[in-house]
């Protein structure tokens, strides 16, 4: 178990943080979606309370328990103003070591998550986000959703979830963090109220690196009646968040395709208005990272959009960008930095990704020099090591005539569609 | 400093929170200026307010407010295209900008060393912006792809645009912020003048800093930048119509490319200048939103006719509203769903809220309006929001205070006039094949 802290009296407020390394990767095959499922059955009944009665306390602190689940870990955030800490660590302990899995209760939520897998596919960029990983991740342990698919809900029993919970849930593959109007005894009542009340466990071994997949473009066309317009990605694998090659890479996609005045956002929003939104990003995770291009232009521009956009990918990698755009990189996130910083919840947000990807905690306080000695050279030569735009997963969601314009994209190896209602792993190559 | 401190003149208000002076100054040419110092980081948020909205704009030429906000970050008679942003951002400002019913922002989150080039660069666009049609063109592209993204290929856009225009009718807010298509592809390069002429002159802006400034500083460089600006006409004041009164509830019913139905009910609220406007989210949180709130336990718990459910009160100027979302399960009926809220409804407008529920609705209204006081950037917008809606920036803080002390009978008195069910308006979206 580890323990950040960040003490700011600003305001008479506290945030809490429980990260698990319990996330959707450990699902067991045929079982998708059972980390997802015992993450929400935490709060649903516990020795003490019900649900119902577990939520009215909650409310009486005014607050509520957020929980996201991802492919490495579960995250659980709540804050309150600081006078309600007493009565929000009462449910918080039961909550985490006192559940009870209440089997209408998980009949419940296994309805109410597959309502919510329906209800998700009205969004077309939760779907493009959602088939782009499972694209990029196809056959890795990253490439289920969360959520898990409609046959793997249905077939998870409560002896699924409580052995999960038994096996997972441990002091080890937590990260806690405390954020906010702390005293000096806050963090022991945090704890002991939280984390130490579940048994010591093991660290748990690092999952399989994802693999390069084949050569070639692989486009996935997600089908969706009476579109206009379309939601594109554009990427690839990439490297950790530990990788020495990360802050060089982090300087050279900023310039790339990282802010509003960025090489990407120029050519496809500001010369010819293809776009509104447009951006590329780099993701780091703890094994491996992602690289990302995202744009919605309308169905007439969507070929033209992804053609200029692997021709950018392939000038990238091979001539990098001139020292004026990774000058304008550097001196942004340098100058960026405090507003990662400025308030209790960011500054521990920042430092808990820092752990959670497996980089020193010191990285916070030396970012801006960490970044003014990445050189022009470093820049390029990070991005070129791994970017191959020749073997980019490129999903698709939008109508279906766009496939005829779609499938004569030079460089094309596999092209696939699917509907946008799709359930279960992508359909072979 | 000293010379500095004495040539600064008294605020107009000043405004104490915790340990913390809020300070609104006037320029003579109209201009507002409210000042938050906060030096707990080296950060700042520098928002330039447009009392302009949609809300302000003429038949035919719907969407003219927010195009023009695009507009703004072209071209001056001191900067070529491109270099407003290039220029902030290659010094680490992030810039956005919004525009809503009645009023449109612009952003800046600074490192608080940045202050000066900021305050001189909107300056510059405020007075010498330059407009042509080549930029109009690109950015009409632009717009247009922002409304298949956020109205024509989004359900919620689609609901939310329907909803606005059903209820208010011909009222200012009764035309989508972002536009009727047809009105983005008829505004012209001298709507685009005349617009600029009437709504953006200083006397109709409010300038909101928050964080790690100096007081006295800052107003000697906001005058310094903008006292020079001329000031104008004032921009006309809109008729202050309030919503049609109905006689009987509207409902309409979409059907759409969708996987799951979804429901949008919208009852007139009071005004962000009435009294009674705070209690409204109350009566959200306690409905709602709360984890046990009445409306959401009994259709996503009891029944499981919902995903999820939300009440959001929004606080303008010529009306408010109380917004309701009912996210349902695939299959779920409507009309099922809309009659056990509503009975739920009615059995709180006869019972009142137990005390308990009141305490809860506090709590959580108040763990949010401390969540949206850590960021130097919530601060602004919120300072900006209330200023340039009701008038004076203290209506913020008042409305917390409402709220805490809002007894039980005030609540229920806000819950009867805001919930008349002949009064609201329902939009149902239905996938197409439904049979309902």
């Amino acid at each position: 178990m580890k323990v950040i802290q960040v003490e700011n009296h600003t305001l008479t407020y506290i945030a809490l943080v429980l990260n698990a390394r319990a996330g959707s990767a450990l699902d067991p095959p045929g079982r998708e979606g059972l980390a997802y499922v015992t993450a929400h059955m935490l709060q649903r009944g516990t020795r003490r309370h019900t649900r119902e009665q577990v939520a009215d306390e909650l409310d009486l602190v005014g607050t509520g328990i957020n929980v996201s689940v991802g492919a490495e870990g579960v995250q659980f955030f709540v804050d309150c103003a600081s006078a309600n800490l007493p009565g929000l660590l009462d449910v918080l302990s039961e909550v985490l070591a006192a559940p009870i899995f209440d089997p209408a209760e998980l009949d419940k939520l296994k309805r109410q998550t597959l309502a919510e897998i329906h209800e998700l596919r009205d969004s077309d960029a939760g779907l493009a986000a959602y088939f782009f990983s499972a694209l990029l991740h196809e056959g890795h342990r990253y490439g289920p959703p969360a959520r898990g698919y409609e046959t793997s809900l249905a077939s998870i029993t409560r002896d699924d979830v409580v052995e999960f919970y038994r096996k997972h849930y441990t002091q080890a593959a937590f990260v806690v963090g405390i954020a906010g109007d702390i005293g000096p005894t806050i963090r022991d009542q945090v704890l002991d109220a939280t984390v130490r009340r579940l048994p010591a466990g093991r660290t748990r071994p690092a999952t399989p690196p994802v693999p390069a997949g084949p050569h070639g473009l692989d486009l996935l066309l997600v089908t969706k009646p009476e579109r206009t317009q379309a939601q594109v990605a554009v990427g690839q694998k990439a490297i950790p968040g530990s990788d020495p090659r990360f802050m060089p890479a982090t300087v050279a996609v900023t310039g790339f395709g990282g802010t509003f005045t960025s090489v990407l956002v120029r050519e496809i929003r500001e010369k010819r208005g293809w776009s509104y939104g447009v951006g590329a990003g780099l993701a780091p995770g703890r094994y491996t990272g992602t690289f990302r291009i995202r744009y919605a232009p309308k169905n007439e521009n969507v070929a033209e959009a992804l053609s200029l956009t692997l021709d950018l990918l392939s000038a990238l990698r091979t001539d990098g960008l001139a020292n004026e755009h990774l000058e304008f990189a550097r001196n942004y996130l340098v100058n960026q930095h405090p507003f990662s910083v400025d308030t209790p919840v960011h500054r521990l947000d920042f430092l808990l990704t820092l752990q959670l990807t497996g980089r020193p905690l010191s990285q916070l306080d030396r970012f801006a020099e960490t970044v003014r000695t990445v050189t022009d050279a470093d820049a390029n030569s990070a991005i070129s090591s791994f970017l191959e735009p020749e073997r980019s997963r490129i999903v698709v969601v939008g109508d279906a005539s766009l496939q005829d314009s779609l499938v004569k994209l030079p460089g094309i190896a596999r092209f696939r569609t699917v509907p946008f209602d799709h359930d279960g792993p992508l359909p072979p190559r | 400093m000293q010379r500095r401190y004495a040539r600064t003149r008294r605020p107009l208000v000043e405004h104490r929170f915790g340990a913390s002076r809020i300070r609104l100054h006037r320029l003579d040419n109209g201009l507002q200026l409210i000042v938050w110092e906060d030096r707990s980081a080296p950060v700042a948020a520098f928002y330039t307010w447009f009392g302009v909205g949609s809300g302000h704009e003429v038949p035919g030429r719907s969407g003219m407010a927010h195009l023009f906000e695009h507009l703004m970050f072209k071209e001056t008679r001191n900067l070529k295209a491109g270099e407003f942003d290039r220029t902030l951002e290659i010094n680490g400002v992030s810039t956005n900008a919004a525009t809503w019913l009645d009023w449109t922002y612009y952003q800046e989150h600074l490192p608080s060393d940045r202050l000066e080039l900021v305050a001189r660069l909107e300056a510059d666009r405020m007075e010498n912006m330059i407009l042509n049609q080549e930029q109009l063109d690109t950015e009409r592209d632009v717009v247009r792809n922002e409304r298949l993204l956020r109205v024509d290929n989004s359900p919620e856009g689609r609901i939310s645009e329907e909803i606005f225009h059903l209820h208010f009718g011909r009222h200012p807010y009764g035309h989508p912020t972002i536009g009727w298509m047809e009105d983005i592809s008829a505004i012209t390069l001298d709507d685009c003048i005349g617009f600029h002429r009437v709504y953006y002159a200083p006397g109709n802006a409010t300038i909101t800093v928050v964080g790690d400034v100096d007081h006295d500083s800052t107003v000697e460089l906001i005058r310094h930048f903008y006292g020079a600006i001329p000031a104008s006409d004032p921009a006309p004041v809109r008729r202050a119509a309030p919503p049609p009164r109905r006689r009987a509830q509207r409902i309409r019913v979409l059907k759409l490319p969708l996987a799951t139905p979804k429901v949008s009910i919208l009852y007139s609220a009071p005004s962000i200048v009435e009294p009674a406007a705070a209690r409204v989210s109350l009566i959200g949180e306690i409905l709602f939103n709360a984890e046990n709130a009445r409306v959401r336990r009994l259709l996503v718990e009891d029944e499981e006719l919902a995903v999820n459910v939300s009440g959001w009160y929004g606080a303008l100027r010529l009306s408010g509203i109380l917004e309701l979302q009912l996210d349902l399960v695939p299959g779920a009926s409507w009309k099922r769903a809309m009659e056990l809220m509503d009975r739920e409804i009615d059995a709180f407008l006869d019972s009142g809220p137990t005390e308990r529920e009141l305490t809860q609705a506090r709590n959580r209204v108040e763990l949010m309006f401390l969540q949206s006081n850590q960021s130097v950037g919530s601060r602004a917008r919120n300072l900006g929001h209330f200023h340039t809606t009701s008038g004076d920036f203290r209506d913020f803080f008042r409305s917390r205070e409402q709220i805490l002390a809002c007894t039980s009978d005030e609540l229920m008195s806000a819950a009867r006039a805001v919930l008349q069910r002949g009064r609201r308006t329902v939009v149902a979206a239905v996938p197409a094949s439904d049979e309902e």
